[in-house]
């Protein structure tokens, strides 16, 4: 460095030289503005350094900053997913409760519309077999059940029981091969018989076919079969089929989700006390 | 090259009697107020010395002392005649300072140097508010080489031989 200054020491000289009388210059004279040029210049070098040393201290503070909550992010992240999966179940469960609730509203307001007195029941367990379409209700003789009393939902007929005990009882749902309800077409007010499929339908029989009968109607129980009282929802024609014989096949979906089924209302065919 | 001498004081006193005279051209000779005497001698002085730093030295007085005469801002001629002073003694040495066409293209030249350095300053610190001719440019020049060279002359009757 030395060397260098002492090779070229008259520039150096020159430079320094000029240098003090473009000081001494900006100290004078002012630009349109008033601003004295020395001023202009020490912002054009100090804003830059300013600006550096600015960002860097920006940037030094930020990565700090961020090393310490990364420090504290596992312990953190840990803790809020915890948080997260316990949040979630609490809201399962009170969705779960909503809707529990709503579906006892519901079949609240069935028992209330219904003439006869009825019994609120849990479902505690369903037929271990395919071919048995039955579900087990949580009353029994001691609730003053007995068989064939209707079981219903809100959306519409469940099935009959079939099975009585002390605490609870077997019933046998109208989509069990074996079942048959009375039905009558909601529009045409023509009668059949809904016969369970041994599936997840209805085969309504004995319609003949030159009945009017159309996807999309409304069968209801007829009171017929003096199991099912008349006039509750039992399905919607699904397909009609003009058959080879004299009747049409027509198949329906229940009304009630029978797959789904948690609370339900057995009518006890004695008129309601109020 | 037989290199010219002179006492500090010589020196001294063609600044200062070049810079009183320069402020009163004007008001005796109209005609030439173009000429820039300081200039003449600081390009005499420069080529006189082979030491940039010396040639500078005189440079930035004469200019300096201009500048305190005149109302304008001190320094701008500093830094136009710290530039010819230093470039100046810094060309003395390669050429030959005493023959008359280089003096005569010594003054030209550097009368030039010294106009073009101060239009950049007077670009860079007055922008527009100066007026300046173009004119300034070609006859300042030619101004300063034509009454320079006979000072010149007169000059070097007051050397000392080395």
């Amino acid at each position: 460095m030395n060397e260098f200054l002492t090779r070229r020491k008259n520039w150096v000289a020159l430079s320094l030289t000029l240098l003090m009388q473009l000081v001494l210059l900006g100290t004078q004279v002012t630009d349109r503005n008033n601003v004295r040029f020395i001023q202009i210049w020490a912002n054009f070098l100090i804003i830059p350094a300013e600006q550096f040393t600015s960002a860097t201290v920006d940037i030094t503070s930020n990565l700090w900053h961020r090393y310490v909550a990364l420090r504290h992010a596992s312990e953190e992240n840990l803790q809020l997913k915890e948080q997260i999966q316990s949040l979630s179940l609490e809201k399962n469960r009170l969705d779960a409760e909503v809707q529990a609730s709503r579906r006892l509203q519901a079949l609240l307001n069935l028992k209330e519309a219904a003439p006869w007195a009825s019994v609120a029941s849990e479902v505690i367990g369903s037929s271990p077999s395919e071919a048995f379409k039955s579900i087990i209700i949580n009353t029994g003789v001691n609730a003053g059940l007995t068989n064939n009393l209707p079981v219903l939902t809100p959306e519409g007929v469940v099935g009959r029981i079939v099975r009585v005990s002390a605490h609870s009882s077997w019933v046998q749902l109208i989509t069990d091969s074996e079942s048959g309800v009375g039905v009558v077409f909601e529009k045409s007010r023509v009668h059949g018989v809904a016969k369970g499929s041994g599936g997840s339908i209805l085969d309504v029989e004995y319609v003949v076919n030159e009945e009017n009968i159309a996807v999309g109607d409304v069968i209801r129980t007829s009171g017929e079969d003096q199991i099912y009282p008349k006039d509750l929802l039992v399905g919607t024609v699904v397909s009609v089929q003009s058959g080879g014989g004299i009747f049409k096949k027509i198949t329906a979906l229940p009304a009630a989700q029978l797959s789904r089924l948690e609370e339900v209302l057995v009518m006890k065919k004695t008129p309601r006390r109020e | 090259m037989e290199r010219l001498r002179y006492s500090i004081w010589i020196i001294a006193l063609f600044v200062v009697i070049s810079v009183l005279v320069q402020s009163k051209l004007p008001l005796w000779l109209p005609r030439i107020s173009w000429l820039d005497l300081p200039l003449i001698v600081t390009i005499y002085f420069g080529l006189s010395y082979r030491d940039s730093i010396r040639g500078m030295s005189i440079g930035v007085v004469a200019g300096l002392l201009q500048d305190a005469l005149s109302h304008g801002p001190l320094g701008i001629n500093g830094v136009t005649k710290t530039v010819v002073g230093f470039f100046t003694s810094s060309v003395s040495g390669r050429i030959e300072v005493e023959h008359t066409v280089i003096r005569m293209t010594a003054l030209w030249l550097f009368s030039v140097v010294d106009l073009g350095v101060f239009a950049v300053l007077e670009k860079i610190f007055f922008a527009s508010r100066f007026s300046w001719a173009h004119y300034h440019f070609v006859f300042t020049p030619i101004l300063n080489a034509v009454i320079g060279l006979p000072l010149f002359y007169l000059g070097d009757r007051l050397r000392k031989r080395d």
